[in-house]
């Protein structure tokens, strides 16, 4: 008897969910942030975005992976005051950034969808078919995933000895260790050194503790004539020459970490070759 | 042996000892006997790290502060203005505008050369404008607030700079340019910086007796012979080598040029001439010291090298001002 009116309750909570018109998907969707812009243009069709973020289509300097797709497609600088006059239907904000501009927009009724940061590729998996479903693009979401679960594929395929000893330097010192870039080297067979070589508390290394602890293989994240700055100077320290002979330096811009998605993922087979590559040399 | 120039012996000795110790601070925790065989030998690792990381941070400090110093002595010579010095006349930051103009649009790409060079030039057109003005007969403080607002100028154009710069790192390396850093310097910045803050320094050396005549007032120092309008010339090219090289090199790293000269007057009187190369020495020392502080307080550098000079400094600037307020 208990049994049957479980069943009963059930069937009726069926029927009520079912008769509530599901929420329509968002037709004029505006992301305010670099990392909720790679979502966005990569999980809906461009008639249904309003407007992306200046950086994703900047190329002053290039700092997304789609800065020639989505061209033509609105962009603005962030604030309360642009993206009202867009009338969008659905705000895709980074969790925790712009806090002012997350305010006034609540305070002015427009719905904001809060993204939060992928610490792992569980992460990114979980984010994105959350986001999909949120934006009514499921399945391109599910795509995004299986395009993610071939490169995984693909590096693995390449990257099958040991692991390469790596170290991936950036501009100013920054030495990037740790989250969704250290599975992605892992992936590619490739061991982050970073963490071992005690970067101070900035989380940057000194030329000098590069060198003291040559690293098989040395990406420099950039672009090699790139010497604008006294960040990237430091990429070009006349000392780093003596990892000669020690460590496989290679230069590679690695734009599609810098926001952890399944794009990231685009460099795992191309991080395997580099590793498989710096293998081949040291060994000789 | 003259006091005076014990004295001067003594700080530039003082200022290499501290050079010696800068040489054998450094992350890589290696023995000093090491380092020096490095140095020496030009083999192996060690010897990368000494000629080519060390070497150069210690050489440039030295540097850095000799120029500073000098031209805080000289220009405080020239104005007749104990408030008077690299920073607080705006030259540094005109200094630093030039470089950033040199080094974020790419004209430093072109040439080496050319950032020193856009460093000099910004530091030439600051003290050529406080030049005009003091021709023009204004008083003390106003040369300061002159001073002032084109420090504030330059700061804003820098910033300006940086912002138009197709440059992720631009904003943050405001920083840097405002406070000042040795960190992961080359001998490429040791060799453009040093000759041209040799010669600028050697510059205002030859202005000593000048800049003696000087304080005696303009038509006293025309009596005495001396071309004044070509000595102004020589200290203000003098001044502008000397701080534009060191600003390309390490950033504005400020107050050393107001602090030094003050620091040693009693031991060397007021005659700019006896004062030039103690306050070079003075400021190599200082410099120096400051460069040991940052690493050891704060082995992650985010501590600036102009933050430490300007909690000495600016304390003192305080104490200066209330001082000549006192006395007029």
């Amino acid at each position: 008897m208990r049994r049957a009116h479980g069943c009963v309750a059930i069937l009726l909570c069926a029927l009520v969910f079912a008769a509530i018109p599901a929420r329509p998907a968002p037709k004029r969707v505006v992301s305010t942030f670099l990392c909720t812009d790679e979502y966005v243009f990569r999980l809906l069709p461009r008639e249904r975005i309003a407007a992306l973020s200046f950086e994703a289509t900047d190329r002053h300097p290039v700092v997304s992976t789609i800065a020639d797709a989505a061209r033509g497609i609105p962009a603005i600088h962030p604030s309360a005051e642009t993206v009202l006059a867009l009338h969008p239907d659905l705000v895709v904000m980074y969790r925790d950034t712009m806090p002012a501009l997350h305010g006034a927009l609540a305070g002015a009724g427009v719905s904001v969808l809060d993204v939060p940061w992928a610490n792992s590729l569980s992460d990114v998996g979980r984010i994105t078919l959350w986001l999909g479903g949120k934006l009514g693009s499921a399945e391109r979401a599910r795509n995004l995933l299986a395009h993610m679960d071939n490169e995984i594929a693909a590096a693995r395929a390449l990257a099958h000895q040991r692991p390469v000893r790596t170290l991936i330097y950036e501009p100013n010192g920054y030495a990037t260790s740790g989250g969704v870039t250290d599975e992605v080297m892992n992936i590619a067979d490739l061991a982050d050194v970073a963490s071992r070589l005690r970067p101070t508390r900035a989380a940057t290394l000194p030329v000098e503790a590069v060198i003291a602890n040559a690293p098989e293989l040395l990406i420099l994240n950039g672009e090699p004539d790139f010497t604008n700055s006294r960040a990237a100077l430091v990429q070009h320290h006349p000392a780093l020459a003596a990892l000669d002979g020690r460590s496989d330096v290679q230069w590679m811009n690695l734009t599609p970490m810098l926001c952890p998605g399944p794009w990231s993922l685009d460099l795992a087979p191309k991080l395997a070759a580099l590793g498989k590559q710096a293998r081949a040399k040291m060994s000789r | 042996m003259p006091p005076k120039t014990a004295t001067t012996i003594a700080l530039g000795l003082l200022a290499l000892g501290c050079a010696a110790l800068s040489f054998f601070l450094g992350p890589a925790h290696i023995a000093p006997a090491s380092l020096c065989h490095g140095l020496f030998s030009g083999q192996g690792i060690d010897a990368v790290i000494a000629r080519e990381i060390r070497l150069p941070r210690a050489a440039l400090a030295l540097v850095v502060g000799a120029a500073l110093g000098a031209s805080g002595a000289a220009l405080q010579g020239l104005f007749r203005n104990p408030l008077a010095s690299p920073d607080v006349t705006g030259v540094t930051s005109c200094a630093g505008l030039g470089a950033v103009v040199a080094l974020y649009f790419g004209f430093a790409a072109l040439t080496p050369a050319l950032l020193p060079g856009f460093a000099i030039l910004g530091a030439l057109a600051s003290a050529a404008a406080l030049f005009v003005l003091s021709r023009k007969g204004v008083g003390v403080m106003a040369l300061v607030l002159a001073g002032v607002a084109i420090s504030s100028l330059a700061t804003a154009l820098t910033a300006l700079a940086l912002s138009f710069a197709a440059n992720p790192y631009a904003m943050s390396e405001m920083v840097l340019w405002m406070m000042g850093s040795l960190k992961d310097r080359t001998l490429s910045d040791l060799a453009y910086a040093a000759p041209l803050v040799i010669v600028g320094v050697a510059l205002l050396l030859s202005c000593g007796r000048g800049l003696d005549a000087l304080t005696l007032g303009e038509e006293a120092a025309q009596s005495l012979g001396v071309d004044v309008g070509g000595l102004r010339a020589r200290v203000v090219l003098g001044v502008a080598m000397a701080t534009g090289a060191a600003t390309a090199a390490a950033g504005a790293v400020s107050f050393v040029g107001l602090v030094v000269p003050h620091l040693l007057r009693p031991f060397y009187g007021h005659s700019p001439a006896r004062l030039i190369l103690p306050s070079a020495m003075g400021g190599a020392l200082l410099v120096t010291a400051a460069d040991i502080v940052v690493r050891t307080v704060d082995p992650s550098e985010q501590l600036r090298l102009g933050v430490v000079t300007a909690m000495i400094g600016a304390p003192f600037f305080f104490w200066l001002i209330l001082r000549l307020r006192r006395e007029a």
